[in-house]
């Protein structure tokens, strides 16, 4: 056995990779904040897992994507987990993500020597908001439809590129085939080489630096953490010199004196990984419950001639949607393009103005003071889009109609009702139309019909709705019958 | 200034033997916990997983379809087999596609009759009843010369099972049969 392992590491050199990623120390003093790049690495390997299993039974056409998802969701044996992991999974790395990147601002991790770690950080985050807006589409529902329509429009309105960009982007004129393929290609294929290759990048210069000093210990020097022990070892760090601080140290001290606090500290496995590990664990804990609580909800398949749909964006996108209400018409394109675009740039460059050997919070008013001001106003816009946008409703024929109707409206659709009756204007004649059946009929009757159509009258030729459906399925299709006037032919035109 | 950065720079000069090798009993405690917490974190994910992947693999069998194959009168006419085709209407995933399907009537006397699966029970050609030449009177399968008697028993050629029976029923002097396919290539006709 051990000759095996020999002859391979001979070849392999693993065993020095091994101890160079595992045996490496941390320095002193970490605290909880330093496990959030784990956590957010952890739901990245989490995402790539289910995503792969969706891929293999997902349909990028807009004839089949719908009804893939419907598959993945209801036929194949934990097919539902599966989706709601990835789609909770989605969330939890937009949060995390924006944590670590917080929290990495506020320990002045982006400092020298670690500007390169922070870029390279920047630009994941882009990229994992490339998943998220590219994902959305995919399940191909009237949310996903709508909301890429009216999210793909945003750029049109740049001056001389903005239709340019717009078709760049769906692949057309308008939201549809290719753009569904398009969206997908970027989502699987291309989106996922650049994050491997970010995210090598990252990890490595992660491991090539270490990780940063929590800044009051970096300041007070290794004499403030454990007096008593270290006061007479030679190498004990000294405070650093307030006068220093407003420049960085040059290279050589600033080594001499990581090396000190690295010394001292403990090692990457298992200590490291045991904190990282706790944390992970909460993490895929309150994912294992959002995925089984609250599952994924039901959404209608995306119907293009619906008008009446008021899209929202994913909530992670909605301080954005609400940014575009303050920018008038003309200049929408700045609020929406240029302001975000600018803000990722001066994300991006935040190491180049801010070099100060100074990494306590505290004594960085200027950087604190915008990052306050920024995570004030993104949390501030995001509640007050929440709070000022209308649920997402369907309008039809003025009535407003309820997340029941809705999915009662959903399971005729899915049903295939209209292949006998005429609902809502549309549908064939071999059964009564459905319009209007509120005024011949009470809901209990409705009900009690479609449960059991022969026992309501013998002649009857329609198959009892229970099983497949359940009753509260029923009492769903019910309460949306019940909306429909008789003469739908003319009211169509009222659902705007 | 790359030795600090390496886990045999000075970040590791202080440590013991025991220290390095990962044997102190805070050590050996923290990797069970870490391996506790990645059990239970891959028998969570991993059971979903897993049965996601192998599902296809316990799918229940399809139900046969009756198809009505065409009138006793026009089978009872001549005593050779003779072939019918029709196409079925298949779940397939989440979509519905139609399959081009064969079966072969065999006329037993008396209004009786056999009807075989138009597959090869091999891997699944499609045999033919000759008339003429060399063998005249069975049914050929073309693909590895597999050779059935009128009967469906295998007289010669690599067919591991005789031709697979459909269950039949006469309506209205409509000859209907239940159509199922079977898996291939095995000594005993299982449905699939
Ligand atoms: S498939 Fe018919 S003999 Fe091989």
């Amino acid at each position: 056995m051990e000759r095996i392992g020999n002859w391979l590491d001979e070849r392999l050199g693993l065993a020095r990779v091994w101890r160079t990623i595992f045996h490496r120390h941390v320095p002193v003093g970490l605290n909880w904040m330093y496990t959030l790049g784990a956590a957010t690495l952890f739901v990245i390997a989490l995402q790539v897992t289910t995503g792969i299993l969706l891929a293999l039974n997902y349909s990028d056409s807009p004839d089949h994507a719908y009804d893939s998802v419907l598959y993945i969701t209801n036929s194949i044996p934990f097919g539902w987990i599966i989706r709601s992991l990835h789609h909770w999974g989605a969330s939890a790395l937009v949060v995390l993500l924006v944590l670590h990147m917080v929290t990495a601002f506020g320990l002045g991790a982006y400092k020298a020597p670690r500007e390169a770690t922070w870029m390279v950080g920047v630009l994941l985050l882009v990229i994992c908001l490339g998943f998220g807006f590219t994902g959305y589409l995919l399940p191909w529902d009237q949310k996903a439809y709508w909301a890429t329509t009216v999210g793909t429009n945003i750029p049109g309105a740049a001056p001389l590129i903005g239709a340019w960009l717009v078709e760049l982007l769906r692949g057309g004129t308008e939201v549809g085939t290719v753009t569904l393929a398009r969206f997908y290609a970027a989502h699987v294929l291309i989106f996922p080489a650049i994050l491997a290759f970010l995210l090598f990048v990252h990890l490595a210069l992660v491991i090539w630096h270490g990780v940063s000093v929590p800044p009051v210990l970096w300041f007070k020097g290794l004499r403030g953490w454990n007096k008593g022990q270290l006061d007479h070892d030679p190498d004990v760090t000294p405070a650093l010199d307030p006068l220093v601080t407003p420049k960085p140290l040059d290279a050589e001290q600033y080594h001499k004196r990581y090396a000190a606090f690295k010394a001292r500290g403990p090692r990457f496995w298992p200590e490291v990984i045991g904190d990282d590990t706790k944390f992970m664990l909460l993490v895929f804990i309150v994912l294992i419950g959002l995925t089984v609580v609250l599952g994924v909800s039901s959404e209608a398949r995306a119907d293009p001639t619906d008008t009446a749909y008021i899209p929202r964006p994913e909530w992670y996108f909605m301080f954005l949607f609400q940014l575009l209400k303050y920018f008038p018409g003309s200049v929408e394109w700045l609020g929406v393009l240029v302001l975000p675009g600018l803000a990722i740039a001066v994300l991006f460059l935040v190491p180049f103005f801010s070099r100060g050997e100074e990494r306590r919070l505290r004594y960085r008013p200027i950087g604190g003071g915008i990052m306050a001001v920024v995570l004030v106003g993104i949390v501030g816009l995001t509640v007050q889009a929440f709070v000022t946008t209308p649920p997402t409703v369907l309008v039809e024929h003025g009535v407003a109609l309820t997340s029941q109707q809705l999915l009662g409206r959903q399971l005729i659709d899915q049903q295939g009702c209209r292949s006998c009756h005429i609902i809502n204007g549309q549908g064939e004649t071999k059964g009564p139309s459905l319009d209007g059946i509120g005024q011949r009929l009470t809901a209990a009757d409705i009900h009690f019909y479609m449960e059991n159509p022969k026992a309501y009258n013998p002649a009857a030729s329609m198959t009892p709705l229970i099983p497949p459906l359940s009753h509260e399925d029923v009492e769903a299709i019910t309460q949306y019958l019940l909306t429909l006037p008789p003469d739908t032919t003319q009211a169509k035109g009222g659902s705007n | 200034m790359d030795n600090q950065n390496t886990p045999d720079g000075p970040g590791s000069g202080n440590a013991c033997g025991a220290e390095e090798s990962g044997t102190t009993p805070r050590r050996v405690f923290l990797g069970y916990m870490i391996a506790t917490a990645g059990t239970f974190i891959g028998i969570v994910a991993g059971l979903p997983i897993v049965g996601y992947i192998v599902s296809p693999l316990f799918a229940k069998p399809k139900d046969g379809t009756w198809v009505s194959l065409g009138k006793v009168d026009e089978f009872s006419k001549s005593n050779d087999p003779q072939m019918v085709q029709f196409t079925l209407t298949q779940e397939d995933g989440w979509t519905e596609v139609k399959q081009a399907r064969t079966a072969w009537v065999v006329p037993q006397g008396g209004g009786n009759f056999t009807v075989f699966n138009g597959q090869c029970t091999h891997l699944g050609c499609a045999y033919t009843w000759q008339t003429q030449g060399e063998y005249a009177g069975t049914f050929h399968c073309p693909c590895h010369d597999g050779v059935y008697d009128r009967n469906g028993r295998v007289l010669s050629g690599p067919p591991p099972r005789p031709l697979d029976t459909l269950q039949i029923k006469i309506e209205n002097g409509q000859l209907n049969a239940l159509y199922e396919d079977f898996h291939l290539g095995i000594p005993t006709k299982v449905v699939i």
